[in-house]
């Protein structure tokens, strides 16, 4: 027995498929024979073609906790929430939940086409377990939820997709209980459908309820979640605050995902021909630098190797902030400026004044063929830059503006001049 | 606070608590039943013209091809108490209840495949829904059998007081069947096809649409069949024919004791459709 204050107790839970259909019926008849005739089996070894979905898991949730699972595409998250939801039963070790149990899985899973949304609320409410006392106290609120009144008596067939996923979401979320599963689900409907179900999630976790998410956005995990698990090839990883959690997740993601950058860019022919060995930002007084003065004359160096004969190759810089692209050059548009490169070289850009406001910029290079149809060099960022300015004051002004969270200032200064006449 | 508890083999556990297990189950799943039913059957009319109306025509078009060839003498399908049409449609309307249960509750667990792989429900009321189908087009045709008796001026037997009850194992013999193709089915789709050849085929062995043969080998099969004890049983109800009591409780008997062990089989299984359908 677990002790009270626990709502759900994970211990050693494991769970195993087939990669080969064949053996999956095999092994299900085996299976299934020796439960009837009271073998016991092992489930606990691997046979020929099986693999662990899910291996190991335990921990425990208390009332009131949120558990955000992530892990990248096949780490078991789903089977989990399977066995979760009671759809599949573990191989190994033992699952215990108090209280009623609702899933944000499949939204609008049982739906017959045929049948109004009315009906289908009755089916499909009935088929998770709401008694039709509990359906007719809340159908009307349902509905309301959904926001589909003058629909509801249609033939569900006749709905968009938004709609029939909203209905399915207002179902699941009107049941009575304890402990919520919850999958990728959020993002349904509209904005304003959106902003009505993270308030119920938010209602939800403080009235002390249990709550397991699934998702991809680390974002709603770490905002959402008190407890985060990171599950990789059915194990669990890290278990802990949803920040360190994710931040280990996201180191381990980031290394595997340019070593796999890194295996394809070798799988293209011998790779990148050129590569960019470093870029210097270079000032007025021929000094490299990161900070540049506000409009001061620069000039950015490429320091490259080329590994065999090009011709006319085109060299091409884009200045981002932020991620928005916000100025870009290059020899794509103003034609090559050199017949052939081979070994190492250098190129430079000259700008006479830099029309950019004081902000942090990130330079961009890219390098393609004389028909500007193929990079030699792929698209990537190279270097940094901060502009500063003395002269000018830019947060002088802390109006309305400023306080505007999503409105940062525009990063281009163009020269003008004010007059009142 | 109702507690759940999912481990490996839980419904394969012995001893008498599952059996209570089970009932309670029954019980509470008597709401969602009803509802599967309903949507089962609006789903299926919804887009038909005839809707209902299909459930009568079928035999319609049985008897009336077996009145053709009994008239033409291609058949000597013996002499039958009251007129041949009325004798072949209340034993029609008895055998489809056994024939339309094998191929609906066969078919239950595929077509809610969908489901089954998404929520947590229990699997027993698709079934049982898909037999609450049966008996209500059993229900419809029993209706044409009273209008039947009308237009023949045939008087129907006070032993049919019995008949609400003495239908019952033949339900449960269909549940127990239909319980054990909708598991099969789901793991080999091939079992549908199967099931729709072999109830074609068993309609020639059992004597619904002739009179029983009391020699030969189909004599041997008329007897010791099961299905043939009931369609003989529950037609003589109707028409004040001869009864063979024993002949009837011992099918019986061992229709609800099939009924009982398929009923627990299910139970074992029911946890791991959901990875197969």
């Amino acid at each position: 027995m677990i002790s009270d204050n626990i709502s759900i107790s994970l211990q050693n839970v494991s769970k195993k498929f087939s990669n080969n259909l064949n053996d999956m019926i095999k092994y299900g008849i085996v299976d299934i024979a020796k439960d009837i005739v009271g073998i016991k089996n092992n489930s606990s070894i691997l046979r020929k073609n099986e693999f662990w979905a899910v291996k190991d898991v335990s921990f425990d949730l208390h009332p009131g906790d949120i558990l955000g699972i992530i892990g990248s595409n096949g780490a078991g998250k789903s089977t989990l929430l399977k066995m979760l939801n009671g759809i599949f039963y573990p191989d190994a070790g033992m699952i215990t939940m108090k209280g009623k149990v609702g899933a944000l899985i499949e939204l609008g899973a049982g739906f017959h086409p045929l049948l109004t949304g009315r009906e289908n609320i009755y089916v499909n409410g009935s088929i998770m377990g709401m008694r039709k006392s509990e359906i007719e106290e809340k159908i009307d609120q349902i509905i309301e939820f959904a926001d589909i009144r003058e629909f509801i008596d249609m033939s569900v067939k006749f709905y968009s997709s938004g709609m029939y996923a909203r209905l399915g979401f207002s179902i699941a979320v009107h049941m009575d209980i304890d402990i919520l599963l919850v999958d990728e689900v959020l993002a349904v409907g509209d904005q304003d459908f959106q902003a009505k179900s993270i308030e119920y999630m938010a209602k939800l976790i403080n009235s002390g309820k249990a709550v397991i998410i699934v998702s991809h956005s680390l974002y709603r995990i770490e905002s959402l979640c008190n407890k985060a698990i990171w599950l990789d090839k059915g194990k669990i990883r890290e278990i802990g605050k949803p920040k360190t959690v994710i931040k280990k997740y996201l180191e381990f993601e980031n290394s595997r995902k340019t070593e796999i950058k890194k295996k394809q860019s070798n799988l293209l022919i011998g790779g990148y021909p050129i590569t960019i060995n470093s870029v210097e930002i270079i000032n007025s007084e021929g000094r490299v630098v990161n900070n540049i003065e506000f409009e001061e004359k620069i000039t950015i160096r490429i320091h490259f190797f080329s590994k065999r004969k090009i011709d006319s190759p085109l060299f091409n810089i884009r200045i981002l902030n932020d991620g928005r692209d916000i100025i870009e050059v290059g020899m794509n548009i103003d034609g090559p400026i050199i017949k052939q490169i081979f070994g190492s070289g250098i190129v430079e850009c000259k700008f006479e004044s830099l029309p950019l406001t004081p902000k942090e910029y990130e330079i961009l290079i890219w390098v393609s063929n004389k028909f500007g149809a193929v990079y030699l060099y792929p698209v990537s960022i190279v270097s940094k830059f901060k502009v500063t300015s003395e002269t000018i004051n830019w947060n002088k002004f802390k109006g309305p503006m400023a306080l505007n969270h999503f409105y940062q200032g525009s990063p281009i200064y163009l020269p003008h001049s004010w007059s009142f006449i | 606070m109702k507690m759940v508890q999912y481990y490996p083999c839980k419904n394969a556990r012995r001893g008498l608590e599952v059996w209570v297990e089970m009932f309670h189950e029954l019980i509470s799943i008597k709401e969602l039943i009803w509802r599967l039913f309903i949507r089962n059957l609006k789903g299926k009319y919804k887009q038909s013209l005839l809707g209902v109306t299909w459930a009568v025509i079928m035999p319609f078009v049985v008897i009336g091809s077996f009145v053709f060839l009994r008239s033409a003498g291609v058949m000597d399908l013996g002499e039958t108490p009251v007129p041949y049409p009325l004798y072949a449609l209340v034993g029609l309307t008895f055998w489809q209840i056994f024939a339309t249960s094998m191929v609906v509750l066969t078919n239950s667990m595929v077509s809610s495949g969908n489901v089954i792989s998404k929520i947590n429900f229990p699997k027993k009321a698709i079934v049982i829904a898909s037999l609450a189908e049966v008996i209500f087009e059993f229900v419809i045709k029993i209706i044409l059998v009273v209008i039947a008796f009308l237009i023949y001026q045939e008087s129907i037997s006070w032993y049919i007081v019995f008949l609400p009850i003495a239908i019952i194992p033949l339900f449960l013999f269909s549940l127990a069947l239909g319980y054990q193709l909708a598991l099969l089915n789901a793991i080999i789709r091939d079992v549908a096809n199967i099931v729709t050849i072999g109830t074609t085929f068993l309609l020639f062995l059992v004597p619904v649409l002739y009179v029983p043969k009391k020699t030969g080998l189909i004599g041997l099969i008329n007897e010791i069949n099961p299905l043939s004890n009931f369609v003989c049983f529950l037609r003589n109800l109707v028409f004040g024919g001869e009864l063979l009591i024993e002949n009837y409780l011992i099918t019986s008997v061992i229709s609800i004791l099939i009924f009982l062990i398929s009923w627990r089989v299910f139970h074992i299984i029911e946890p791991k459709i959901a990875e197969k359908v």
